[in-house]
């Protein structure tokens, strides 16, 4: 879950982060300045209320910020200075924030025959957002374009090229977005009812962002019809590793990992079975360490964390993390954090535990190490 | 730094709240009790529905009268209420082969089952009169759904007077509902794989690989059947002004069995909890949480009772409506107690851990 945030802390800590630093209390601040790495993540309080958190790489909170509801995952600009955090499908709200805390937070919101899916990323000059939606009378997935020189007014969206769209990453070579279509078709007036399990299609679909038109799309074979690709992370290079979640029956042990490249085939890797059966059917999150070559993927039904061989394709490591949604890399490897409230190392064993609080599904990482 | 921050590193293994978690036995117990006395129960009952649907189908079909198509009707009215008072379970042998949905497509939201049915009707379309043929068809017109509108839409009357095509249609869908439900029953009997997953949860199980596991998996059925009634069952008509109600696409409204769908289906919860002894699952001094669920459950079962079909008329009158929305908040309060009050109780992590995700 690190879509390209190439900045580095010494770049933050000259722009955005002087300012940040100025209205953060000390404590923070020396979270802050002691910090390789600054996390974000949406959180759920005790007390019932939603909210956002940066936190840095020793689990030491920064700072805050309060939503009206549930959110889902952050996009941040290549500049670090704007982050915006989605509403939870079927949410309408994003919450657009700056991080030198110079402005107060933007709220932004979807046309009413709209919804977001929780997922966006800015473009790699950082004036354009888009946001994963749903078209939901066609029952069809878009991308949403917000204009961010413009008080993010939504100035325009092209089709996802399938149904459900979640998360989607820039291509980090190309002017491409990659889009995870989940497959499965959704409607407001059903809450979060899936309605198309029996015929749902996941794919992954490379898309032009100049002209909005579909480059490649690729499906899973009809053996694993109800595998929706749901998250995925990308290389430098422009490999994507990609994790799904099972909507059929829970004794069903498909594949739940895989990668693709423009111009190849589409590959699910193989995880031995036993192992496999303990994975529940779920992914949560999916990172790259470029460092490592691995990729991990959080499986919080499973109460695991998976690292994979990037090179081999082949499983690793497979850690014991209770309730573990968000995954993001870190200079040891990768940052897990939990509903529990835990934010921790996926393998030294260095973790935080934070009282009163669950973290959301997706954590973020602001500053690269 | 906030005072509520734990700042020291916690080393090695899991150290969360600490929170009582029912012993093995008694989640042991609790599974079994909900297999044996609601799972397999509520199967046999539909398994017998359906039987009975085929028996009536059939004495319609060869002795086309008014009679014999009020007792079709009738039976159906039985075979859903019967399907009310299960369909929570979406475990084991339901959760293949699109079973669940070949029972009850529902929601259909651009009703595509209804044009489907009524395609294969103009059509006089023979594969949808041979079982082999009608189980390949779109899920939608197999089903709840498709008999529905054959025993109760427009044209149903015709079967009292000797509707071949229409009749044999309904009987195929009532061999393909007994067919369905027979497997569903034997999918749950005492050697079954999925009686054996509920029922002994640890480290040799393929699902349940710990007590905690299985208790997260009772509690999120009940929550997810809870979060269905109300945001599917109710929510599909019931809007936020009445200007905006769309009765039309309520369940099974032509057969006016609307509130008997919606009331059997929290009786249905209801019943999961109470007969599988899921208070055993709390310590003494936590076992009001589940009183406190169960009151609003019995609140809604009785709301439920008091609103009378059709459930397009009824909407259309304020107090019934209100009745409705009353309802649906009192769901709520129960999810609600059930996601967080009752989960933190069982040792649960409250909330999340019952999302479906994303």
């Amino acid at each position: 879950m690190s879509p390209v945030h190439s900045l580095d802390r010494r770049s933050f800590l000259l722009s955005a982060g002087a300012a940040f630093t100025s209205v953060l209390s000390k404590p923070s601040h020396a979270a802050l300045v002691t910090s390789e790495t600054v996390f974000a993540s949406a959180i759920r309080s005790e007390d019932g209320s939603y909210g956002l958190l940066l936190f840095g790489e020793y689990g030491d909170e920064i700072t805050r910020l309060s939503l009206p509801t549930r959110g889902h995952d952050i996009a941040f600009s290549a500049d670090g200075h704007k982050g915006v955090v989605f509403a939870r499908r079927p949410g309408n709200f994003a919450l657009v924030f700056d991080v030198t805390n110079k402005k107060a937070p933007l709220a932004i919101a979807t046309p009413p025959n709209r919804h977001f899916y929780g997922h966006g990323v800015f473009s790699k000059d950082g004036k354009l957002l888009y946001a994963s939606e749903n078209d939901f009378e066609n029952a069809v997935g878009v991308i949403g374009i917000y204009d961010a020189t413009d008080s993010f007014k939504r100035i325009g969206e092209f089709s996802s090229y399938g149904i459900g769209p979640h998360e989607i990453l820039l291509h980090p070579q190309e002017n491409i977005l990659i889009v995870a279509n989940g497959g499965i078709e959704t409607h407001p007036d059903f809450g979060r009812a899936k309605l198309n399990i029996p015929q749902m299609q996941s794919s992954l679909t490379f898309i032009d962002l100049e002209s909005g038109a579909l480059i490649e799309r690729h499906g899973l074979p009809n053996a694993y019809q109800k595998l929706s690709i749901r998250h995925m992370d990308v290389s430098q290079t422009g490999k994507i590793v990609f994790g799904c979640q099972y909507e059929g029956s829970k004794t069903n042990t498909p594949p739940l990992i895989g990668s693709v490249e423009m111009g190849e085939q589409l590959t699910l890797w193989n995880t031995p079975k036993k192992e496999l059966r303990a994975f529940a059917n779920y992914v949560g999150s999916v990172a790259l360490n470029l460092h490592t070559k691995q990729a991990a993927i959080t499986l919080p039904k499973g109460n695991k964390v998976a690292i994979y061989s990037m090179d081999t394709k082949s499983l690793v490591h497979v850690v014991q993390k209770p309730q573990s949604f968000g995954i993001s890399n870190d200079k040891n490897g990768f940052l897990y954090t939990t509903a529990t409230g835990i934010a921790g190392s996926v393998l030294s064993q260095k973790k935080q535990q934070y009282s009163g609080i669950a973290f959301d599904n997706h954590v973020n990482t602001v500053l690269r190490p | 730094m906030r005072k509520h921050m734990i700042v020291a590193f916690l080393i090695a293994f899991f150290c969360g709240p600490v929170v009582a978690q029912p012993a093995d036995p008694i989640v042991i117990e609790v599974m079994q009790k909900a297999v044996s006395q609601f799972v397999r129960p509520g199967y046999e009952t539909f398994h017998n529905s359906t039987k009975e649907l085929i028996r009536d189908t059939k004495d319609l079909c060869e002795a086309p009268s008014v009679e014999s198509l009020n007792r079709a009707k009738e039976t159906f009215t039985g075979t859903a209420k019967a399907w009310a008072g299960i369909e929570l379970i979406r475990f084991g042998p339901v959760s293949e082969n699109n079973r669940f949905e070949r029972i009850l497509f529902y929601p259909d939201r651009k009703s595509t089952g209804l044009k489907q049915v009524q395609r294969i009707l103009a059509k006089q379309d023979e594969s949808a009169v041979a079982l082999s043929r009608l189980t390949g068809k779109s899920v939608a017109v197999q089903g709840l759904g498709a008999l529905e509108f054959l025993l109760f839409g427009t044209g149903s009357e015709g079967l009292a007077s000797g509707d071949e095509f229409r009749c044999a249609y309904a009987y195929t869908v009532s061999q393909n509902l007994a067919g369905i439900a027979a497997l569903l029953s034997q999918g749950w009997r005492q050697d079954a794989s999925a009686t054996e997953i509920w029922t002994s949860p640890g480290p040799q199980n393929a699902i349940l690989r710990t007590p905690r596991e299985a208790v997260n998996e009772l509690l999120g059925t009940t929550v997810h059947a809870l979060e269905s009634i109300r945001d599917i069952r109710i929510g599909a008509f019931l809007r936020s002004e009445a200007s905006k109600d769309r009765p039309r696409v309520a369940i099974f409204r032509r057969s006016e069995n609307t509130m008997n769908m919606i009331h059997n289906n929290i009786v249905a919860v209801k019943n999961l909890l109470l007969v599988s002894g899921a208070e055993n699952l709390l310590e003494q001094a936590d076992k009001p949480i589940l009183d406190n669920v169960i009151f609003e459950l019995e609140n809604a079962e009785r709301a439920a009772k008091t609103i009378s079909e059709p459930i397009g008329e009824a909407i259309l009158q304020p107090e019934q409506r209100d009745r409705l929305s009353y309802l649906r908040v009192s769901i709520g309060f129960a999810i609600q107690t059930l996601d967080q009050d009752f989960a933190s109780a069982a040792g649960l992590s409250s909330g999340f851990s019952f999302s479906d995700g994303d």
